[in-house]
């Protein structure tokens, strides 16, 4: 992928050790407090008005999405505080510590023949100190990239890690029988799709390289799963054997696992999709469904009824023992593994609804993080901070993304029409 | 296995009335109304266009069975003949059945109606079945795709014992993506868990 925005340090991250203590984000227990920031408009005449407008209207999407901030509205901010300049010695901290504001986002945008070059400046209001400030350039139908990566660098400074507003989703798209894979950035914008099949589509995976897409599709009738080279648009593995294969999700870059249901016995399979080499990893009676594997290779996650209820296991790919993880509820599916290895996301059936729950690797500490409708199919993001996942609550299907803990819930859209089945692409 | 028959006897028991009496009700609701408010030209008018919807709609072969008037006779004759099973015309042959919520076991009073699916395809050497298995709209997108192939399956596994050869049934599961009934009901979910035979 081709990057043209230069991202230039202006000044030192001198403060980074003191920020990096900022937010801490515990999913098990301790809160966090949100810090509100203020982002006054940016300075500089040389960029249309309508630009200016919509990178701050950006800016601020962006901050509120990251969950770890309030965006403080502008009417509370005055003429005089919006007037000052960029510089430490311009500005009266007092006055936004007055209003109960953290930290000040400033900016000086300028457009040339060039394209845009955005001056950008963090400072904590409580001792006046500059968190950082950086220089982005890029072209004119850029200003999405540089705001996103101006966000992202406000929540390193305050977490210690990037922010996720330059990753992008993968989604299913579509009514009825008609349906397509698409993948977007978050905030909606550069929206491309994947395929045009028109037809019944689940479970579509991007290979970590992004270079394959797997996916289960009617196209031809019958559910089949096919792996296609997303850039030369040609098929590069298909799986037509009898019954329902799908569940899919890339171990490497070349090898794809998945599940087989057919006959009397399901089966997960791993496949290299270049080599065509097949790997056999479990077979059972009943249902098999949804494997996932932690990213050493070393245990696989997955659901199958062999109690009689759909639950999850996990199975130790060295001795081959396999242990029931989840332990309360007659339907608990669709587990997912966090990048750091430490938590399952999973679906839970409670009362009449299906939430989307979390609990550590032994199956401990189970959590609900969703409350009503049904949410399905959760996936992290590549920090493993944000789970993004589908929900219906009535209406159409959408997709949604929270935070690990539950917290700061966003309704994410992208085509306006039924969306489901997210995963994050770096 | 024999628990689930048990509990689903009852379950259907249950839910059987209800879903008879709402489109009753509905009926009576709309009947009503018309008969207030309009006037009488164009509730005539009304009332011819209903009997042909009426009409248009009872010759939808694969909903109404044999309720056509040539195969009402037909059966009749056949049913008072006493002739054997496999005689049953093409059209009164089960086109779904129904299951509990994450179950693929078949209930235990839709059994006569796949053996006279399995006799007739015994009999009937060039015809084939497919089985559609479909889900509620309830639980995981991936979990719902193995259940209705499961579902499928205890259909044509059924129809394998009955000695119909394996190559003429095809499955194919639809999980939870194309429900019949719409709606967020336990009726509507009923409707939605079912094998559906497609017969060629």
């Amino acid at each position: 992928m081709k990057f043209s925005v230069l991202a230039l340090t202006v000044c030192l991250f001198f403060a980074a050790s003191q920020a990096e203590a900022r937010v801490y984000l515990d999913v098990f227990g301790q809160s966090y407090k949100k810090i509100t920031i203020a982002t006054p408009p940016f300075k500089g005449d040389t960029a249309p008005a309508t630009t200016q407008s919509a990178m701050k209207q950006l800016l601020d999407k962006g901050l509120d999405l990251s969950g770890f901030l309030i965006v403080a509205p502008s009417s509370v901010i005055d003429a005089e505080l919006r007037s000052e300049g960029l510089e430490r010695k311009d500005i009266r901290f007092e006055g936004w510590r007055s209003l109960g504001i953290d930290l000040i986002c400033k900016g000086n945008l300028q457009q040339n023949a060039d394209g845009l070059s955005l001056d950008a400046f963090l400072y904590d209001s409580s001792d006046g100190m500059l968190l950082f400030a950086k220089k982005y350039k890029g072209g004119q139908d850029e200003w999405r990239k540089i705001i996103n990566r101006l966000a992202d660098d406000i929540v390193l400074a305050i977490t210690g890690e990037k922010g996720i507003m330059n990753s992008k989703i993968l989604f299913i798209s579509g009514g009825g029988r008609s349906r397509d894979a698409f993948i977007a950035s978050l905030d909606g914008s550069e929206m491309h799709r994947l395929t045009s099949y028109n037809r019944l589509m689940v479970s579509p995976a991007l290979s970590p390289d992004g270079r394959y897409l797997a996916f289960t599709s009617y196209r031809e009738g019958s559910p089949h799963l096919y792996v296609v080279d997303v850039q030369r648009g040609r098929e590069v593995w298909v799986n037509r054997e009898e019954g329902m294969k799908n569940g899919v999700t890339w171990v490497d870059s070349k090898r794809i696992a998945y599940a087989h249901v057919s006959g009397k016995y399901s089966t997960i399979y791993c496949d290299n999709v270049e080599t065509k080499e097949r790997r056999l990893i479990l077979r059972k009676d009943g249902i098999l469904t949804s494997p996932s594997f932690t990213k050493d290779g070393k245990k696989v996650i997955f659901v199958s009824d062999m109690y009689g209820s759909a639950q999850i296991f996990a199975k130790d790919l060295g001795n081959g023992e396999i242990r029931r993880l989840s332990r309360s509820g007659a339907y608990n599916t669709s587990p997912v593994v966090s990048p750091k290895g430490d938590l399952i996301a999973f679906v839970s059936r409670m009362g009449g609804s299906f939430e989307i729950c979390v609990m550590k690797m032994d199956g401990s500490e189970q959590r609900a993080l969703t409350n009503g409708g049904i949410n399905d199919s959760p996936r992290f993001s590549s920090c493993g901070r944000y789970i993004v996942y589908s929900s219906k609550n009535g209406g159409k299907g959408s997709i949604r993304l929270m935070l690990l803990n539950g917290d700061n819930k966003r309704l994410l859209n992208f085509t306006g029409s039924e969306e489901g089945q997210p995963s994050f692409f770096q | 296995m024999p628990n689930t028959c048990v509990k689903s006897w009852a379950v259907r028991a249950l839910w059987l009335p209800p879903c008879l009496l709402l489109p009753l009700c509905l009926l009576m609701a709309s009947c009503a109304s018309k008969q207030v408010y309009m006037p009488v030209a164009e509730r005539a008018a009304l009332e011819r266009q209903e009997a042909q919807d009426r009409n248009a709609g009872s010759i939808e072969p694969g909903r109404w069975g044999g309720e056509g008037r040539g195969a009402v006779t037909e059966e009749d004759i056949s049913g008072a003949e006493g002739h054997s099973e496999g005689s049953t015309t093409m059209n009164r042959l089960v086109r779904d059945i129904y299951f509990d919520f994450d179950s693929y076991a078949l209930k235990g009073d839709d059994l006569p109606a796949l053996r006279d699916l399995g006799n007739w395809l015994k009999e009937n050497k060039r015809s084939s079945v497919t089985i559609e298995g479909h889900c509620d709209e309830r639980g995981s997108i991936e979990y719902n795709m193995a259940l209705g192939q499961k579902r499928a399956e205890a259909v044509r596994e059924y129809l394998r014992t009955l000695g119909v050869d394996r190559g003429r049934i095809k499955t194919i599961s639809y999980g939870k993506e194309t429900p019949i009934a719409p709606g967020r009901t336990e009726e509507a979910w009923a409707k939605n868990r079912r094998a559906h035979m497609i017969i060629e």
